[in-house]
């Protein structure tokens, strides 16, 4: 079970979080004026990369703030949290 | 006594009383007004003033003052307790003094129930439904958590370093979680293990 | 006869002797022996019969990596199947049997396998056995199974309690030997918070059984110094008789105390008998020790053959030798302190036999007139029921090239050790093969986690306890503390030489030669596997069973993949390991339930007039986790006849319903209604204060997600209400979208799902019951609406009542704070007698909606159903945004022939639809046969005087007075296509 630092509330078990997959999908501003290909890009598709990965999180049973993790889905290193609208920080393996 | 009201948990009444022993305290709260205060960054100490009760604004915790507190929920809510024949004027007040902003005031005095468990053993038996890091060096009076016990939702408060601890529940969890208590406590009044001296 | 209780020594209590009793025969021990050590002491050298081939078998180890001694533990309920010998503590009147043995462990009819041997080879199941066609399952699989299985699984309930306890600590150390002690004792020096768990009753045991010393006293002394000094820290907590079986992610462990099994039955009652933690720690030290490995060799399974440092374990630990004539096999330099050990104890060591040419302490034991054979290996181990003699031969072929034989009743073997890295793996820690000690140890790193001691691969004492404590140190320096406690200085040496394994070498004698003991797997089944070309380490596994057993092949896993890879000439590092998976030894499954078992099963939720739904002897049913009574039965009516007759009340009188269960969250500011329109299919806006609207929310995909009404309390204010189960769903739903990327819109959500308690009041005398509570409130059809609310005083109460009906009846919705639920139902029974009220649970209210054609979401919604395909396209709002719409354009979303929400009525009125059967147009049509819907509600209906369904049909809407038949196993029904909405279809009578 993963120990996941809630921005608000600190160190807690996973089970008190939701995870809303990845992070950064943003709603497109017009939808009548996508084609199909394009709205279903926004709906179903979802990148599952093997490595470090920007996932939104919610504490369910504690705050009920939603955040974002930059989190390993191999390992499940979690590099750290930051909050929604928060500048973007590079994956740890990224270069800055 | 005339403000305990109805509740589920008055049929458990004795069960709760005799559950309780030297180490381990259980009671219920007597029922108490709650606001549940939304407030926006701009509102905050608007709402401090016209509570006259600065909210904490650090997470977790809980700000007093006699008859009242404030108890911290998330960086934009906060659950207000108070006498229960408060709750309407305090609402108002707020109403007034927040006019306009971003916030939302509303009672949800019935929509939490609350048992003090206190004693020695009070952090033994709350580990032993609870994942949080009780110990004193984590969690101390004035500290509050929304977390699990017993895999139900509840809100710890710990009042004092007996310690004391209030646990806020949903009413319809209320009656499985005191049962669970009242269990979990039952170990403390039996004759220790012979040859398990952990 | 062959081990026996020596005069003295051991850490027994000899004034305490213990009565016990295995496979109906009394024995007696002594307080702090194991039922292992007692039975040796006792004379019993076969204790087991094995699995495949019911072999007699005795104890072989002193631990939890015992593969033979598995026992029947206790009886009736309290029976516990294929327990270890090794680790049950003795305690008066015990009562233990042999797992695998009947009629008896002495005459075992299973042993007639071993006549047909051949048959039962690696994969046999896949091989033999195979025809006449059914025998498999008829005759083979049952008598293959009734021969082998272990243990039985208890039947009745256990009467034991089980609980739990979490506790967080800076530093967990798992295991108490020299290195453990050592990193639990530097850890909790700078006062780091502490969890010290060891497996054993006592901690530092293991020092008993070596002679160095510790900081200058024996070292058991010393362990005993070490417990004491965090026993007197309140920032220590020493678990014993703890199992770590599993280690997780971020400093997460399992683990399992047995509490009161040193205890007689019932001893300590009211006590949990076991108790599961959960561990968080911040840092992890694991200093779990070493198994020692068999030898692989004919006969190796004879009891008698016993793993070396367990004789000693015996000799020391208990003051109990395990044979009076001992040989001595090892290819590793600690069995020569097991020479030594025995030859103190008095007991004869006809030779100690090392296949490596330089033995160590050859001269030591020389002088003691041990005669050390260098060069040689045993070939064989004979013997009728246990070992009488083996043979032993020069590995070179030299002396006169003939084995000889040598008698004895004991064979203590040793093939070197292997770190237990099982909970280092289980968190996929990598291991590597180090040729020199023949072992899989740790490489690399896991985060927080530090590997010490013989668990890394450092088997002396020296550098257990070394490695121990800079772990220790090291992990309270990592965590914030001070390193203040100094190193622990021993005089224990290191061993000379490395040890030796036989491989690469096939057996040179003749019978079976095991790899694994428990289940049965020999080199022969090793080397067959590998022509049939199982040679990856997880095929061979798979194919011979070796390492599936209860012990998980904790004795046999390395010598498996060894003696594979000698087969294959390469070496066991190309093999590589199988996966090592939680638990490390077995659990029961009332530890893990701990305390969630009977009525604390599941938290269980319940609304304020609960307790009247028992008086009513209510049957309920769960809804999520709330139990809602499903119907109020009168004596001697079933569920048919109790729903019937509360529908036909709700129809032609009154009933009432507990609806305090549906979801209800205040929506509140300046931009409210604005948000409200994004996330509803209708439009919200434009709603009046004081009226109500019903509204459905679908997700981006279009599909239906949740549904409800929907009040205005003021311009800025509404009261969302939601299905039960959805009640946390829609608000977490509405957090997200306001909170991740809706931040601008200026409104607050609150759940007031619990605040208020809510009974709907329905059917045609619904108004003057709430008349007759609420005389100052206007309840005509012109002053009160359908589709508005007033608040007001009912039954002396403040409360908001709605004219919101779900039964296609009058109907008004009383809301009180739920503190005055109970007392709210309590004055509308009251006030509803003249008029005949009755109470309806959540059976009538499905008839009554479905009747009316009105979905639940989750029973005709599934996550695949659009509103349109439910039929509420004119409620989609044309000029507006909300979640889903653009997907309700989607190519597979406008669909004609889409699944769409229908009423079914069989042809036969008194024939009732399975709910979930699956809809054809033509049931004699060849297989596969194409299915045009399901049924997803089915009911008697009292209204329509029939039985009628609801149902998802392809192109349904269509197919209106069509027919559909549904297979219901060799029956079929069949029915007509009806439009949903098949009672009061104008809504008149709601609308009164």
């Amino acid at each position: 079970m993963l120990l996941i630092s809630c921005p608000w509330c600190g160190p807690r078990d996973e089970t008190e979080f939701h995870c809303g997959g990845e992070a950064h999908i943003a709603r497109p501003l017009d939808p009548p004026a996508l084609p199909d290909a394009a709205w279903a890009g926004y709906v179903f598709m979802r990148d599952n990369p093997k490595g470090w990965m920007r996932e939104r999180w919610m504490h369910a049973q504690g705050c009920r703030r939603w955040f974002n993790l930059v989190r390993h889905t191999v390992t499940h290193e979690i590099a750290g949290a930051y909050l929604v609208g928060a500048p973007l920080p590079p994956l740890p393996d990224e270069c800055p | 006594m005339a403000d305990r009201g109805t509740t589920i948990l008055d049929p458990l009444a004795a069960a709760i009383a005799a559950a309780s022993c030297e180490e381990a305290r259980l009671s219920r709260l007597p029922l108490v007004g709650q606001v549940t205060l939304r407030a926006g960054r701009d509102a905050v100490s608007l709402a401090g003033v016209a509570l006259d009760l600065a909210l904490p604004t650090e997470p977790n915790r809980v700000a007093s003052d006699g008859g009242r507190a404030a108890v911290w929920l998330g960086p934009d809510e906060w659950l207000i307790l108070l006498p229960r024949g408060d709750v309407a004027s305090t609402v108002a007040r707020l109403e007034m003094a927040l006019d306009g902003g971003h916030f939302a005031a509303v009672d949800t005095s019935a929509a939490r129930l609350g048992l003090a468990l206190s004693g020695p053993a009070a952090r033994q038996v709350l580990a032993k439904g609870c994942g949080l890091d009780l110990h004193p060096r984590a969690f101390a009076p004035g500290d509050c958590a929304q977390t699990a016990l017993a895999r139900v939702p509840v809100l710890l408060v710990q009042r004092d370093e007996a310690p004391t601890f209030w646990v806020f529940v949903r009413p319809s969890y209320a009656v499985f979680l005191a049962r669970w208590l009242i269990d979990a406590i039952a170990e403390l009044r039996l004759a220790p293990i012979p040859g398990l001296d952990t | 006869m062959s081990g026996y209780r020596l005069p003295a020594g051991g850490r027994v209590d000899r004034d305490r002797p213990l009565a016990f009793t295995f496979d109906g025969r009394r024995f007696t021990g002594f307080q702090g022996d194991t039922l292992a050590s007692a039975l040796i002491a006792s004379g019993e050298r076969l204790v087991a019969r094995s699995f495949k081939y019911h072999r007699p078998r005795g104890v072989y180890s002193a631990g939890a990596e015992e593969p033979n001694a598995l026992v029947q533990l206790g009886a009736g309920a309290r029976s516990e199947p294929n327990l270890r010998a090794t680790q049950i503590e003795l305690h008066d009147g015990l009562v233990a049997a042999a797992v695998n043995a009947w009629p008896g462990l002495r005459f075992d009819l299973g042993a007639a396998n071993q006549l047909v041997a051949p048959l039962l080879a690696a994969g046999f199941y896949y091989k033999t056995f195979l025809g006449p066609r059914g025998w498999w399952r008829r005759f083979y699989e049952p008598a293959i199974r009734r021969m082998a299985g272990m243990g039985r699984a208890p039947t009745l309930p256990d009467p034991d309690l089980y609980d739990h306890m979490h506790i967080h600590a800076d530093v967990l150390v798992v295991g108490g030997g020299p290195a453990g002690l050592a990193a639990a004792r530097a850890a909790a020096s700078g006062g780091a918070r502490v969890v010290l768990a060891e497996d054993g009753p006592l901690l530092g045991a293991g020092l008993v059984d070596d002679d160095a010393t510790v900081d200058g006293v024996p070292g058991i002394a010393w362990a005993d110094e070490v417990a004491a000094d965090l026993a007197g820290r309140d920032t220590v907590t020493v678990l014993r008789r703890t199992t770590v079986a599993g280690l997780y992610d971020h400093g997460y462990a399992v683990a399992v105390e047995r509490r009161t099994d040193h205890l007689p039955p019932g001893a300590a009652p009211g006590h949990a008998r076991q108790r599961l933690w959960h561990i968080r720690a911040r840092r992890t030290v694991l200093a779990a020790g070493a198994h020692e490995r068999p030898l692989v060799f004919p006969g190796n399974d004879r009891p008698g053959v016993m793993l070396a440092g367990a004789v000693r374990t015996y000799l020391r630990r208990y003051g109990v030798a395990c044979g009076r004539r001992a040989v001595v096999f090892t290819g590793d330099d600690a069995a020569y302190a097991t020479a030594a050990a025995l030859a103190d104890a008095g007991v004869a060591v006809a030779a100690v036999v090392d296949p490596r040419r330089d033995a160590p302490d050859a001269a030591a034991l020389a002088a003691r007139g041990i005669a050390v054979l260098p060069g040689h290996a045993v070939i064989a181990a004979d013997g009728k029921g246990g070992v009488e003699s083996v043979l032993v031969a020069a590995l070179d072929g030299s002396g006169d090239g003939q084995a000889r034989r040598i008698g004895c009743d004991l064979l203590a073997v040793s093939g070197g050790w292997s770190p237990v890295v099982h909970l280092y793996s289980q968190l996929r820690g990598r291991l590597a093969y180090d040729d020199r000690l023949a072992c899989f140890r740790p490489a690399g790193s896991v985060a927080g986690v530090t590997v010490a001691g013989a668990a890394d691969g450092r088997f002396d004492l020296a550098a257990c306890l070394a490695a121990g404590h800079e772990a220790g140190l090291a992990a309270a320096v990592a965590t914030g503390f001070p390193a203040v406690a100094a190193a622990p200085r021993t005089s224990a040496q290191p061993p000379a030489l490395p040890p030796a394994m036989l491989w690469d070498r096939p057996p040179a004698g003749r019978g079976k030669a095991f790899v694994d003991l428990q289940n049965d797997v020999t080199t022969d089944d090793v080397a067959l596997a590998a022509r049939e070309g199982f040679t990856a380490i997880e095929h061979l596994k798979r194919y011979t069973t070796t390492g599936m057993g209860t012990d998980q092949g904790k004795t046999a896993n390395v010598n498996a993949i060894g003696v594979l890879s000698g087969v294959l000439g390469r070496s066991p590092g190309e093999t590589g390991t199988t996966t090592f998976r939680p638990p490390y030894t077995p659990v029961a499954y009332g530890a893990l339930a701990g305390r969630f078992v009977g009525e604390l099963f599941d938290p269980e939720r319940v609304t304020p007039i609960h307790p009247r739904h028992v008086e009513a002897e209510a049957v309920f049913e769960n809804v999520g986790q709330w139990k809602r009574p499903r119907f109020f039965p009168h004596p001697g009516e079933d569920l048919e006849g109790a729903v019937l007759r509360e529908c036909r009340a709700v129809r032609e009188g009154v009933g009432a319903m507990d609806a305090s269960t549906l979801g209800k969250i205040e929506v509140r500011g300046p931009d409210a209604a604005a948000f409200l329109d994004r996330i509803y299919i209708n439009p919200m806006a434009g709603l009046a204060v004081g009226a109500c609207r019903y509204g459905v929310m679908c997700r981006e995909d279009g599909m239906v997600f949740d549904d409800g009404v929907v009040l205005r309390l003021a311009p800025d204010r509404f009261l969302v209400t939601t299905t039960t189960g959805g009640a946390a769903r829609v608000l977490d739903w509405f957090e997200e979208w306001l909170q991740t990327e809706w931040p601008g819109l200026r409104v607050f959500c609150t759940s007031v799902t619990e605040q208020w308690a809510t009974v709907a009041v329905a059917g045609p005398l619904a108004r003057a019951v709430v008349g007759a509570l609420a005389p100052e409130m206007e309840l005509g059809a012109a002053d009160f609406p359908f589709m508005t609310f007033r608040d007001g005083i009912v039954a002396g109460m403040a409360a908001r009542v709605a004219r919101i009906s779900f039964s296609g009846e009058l109907a008004f919705e009383l809301n009180v704070e739920s503190t005055a639920g109970l007392a709210l139902w309590d004055a509308v029974l009251a006030a509803g007698r003249r008029h005949g009220i009755v109470p309806y649970g959540t059976e009538a209210m499905h008839v009554l909606r479905a009747e009316k054609g009105y979905f639940i979401v989750g029973h005709e919604t599934d996550g695949t159903v659009t509103p349109i395909d439910l039929g509420l396209e004119r409620m989609v709002a044309k000029r507006k945004d909300f979640l889903g719409k653009r997907s309700l354009g989607r190519s597979d979303t406008v669909r004609t022939d889409r699944k769409q929400l229908v009423a079914l009525l069989p042809e036969d009125p008194e024939e009732l639809l399975p709910e979930g059967a699956q809809l054809v147009d033509d049931p004699k049509a060849p297989a596969p046969v194409p299915m045009v819907g399901h049924v997803t509600s089915s009911y008697r209906s009292a209204a329509l005087g029939r039985s009628f369904a609801l149902a998802l049909v392809r192109d349904g809407r269509q197919r209106i007075g069509g027919r559909v038949f549904a297979p219901a196993g060799a029956h079929v029904v069949a029915a007509r296509i009806a439009d949903p909405v098949l009672f009061d279809p104008g809504g008149s009578r709601r609308d009164g």
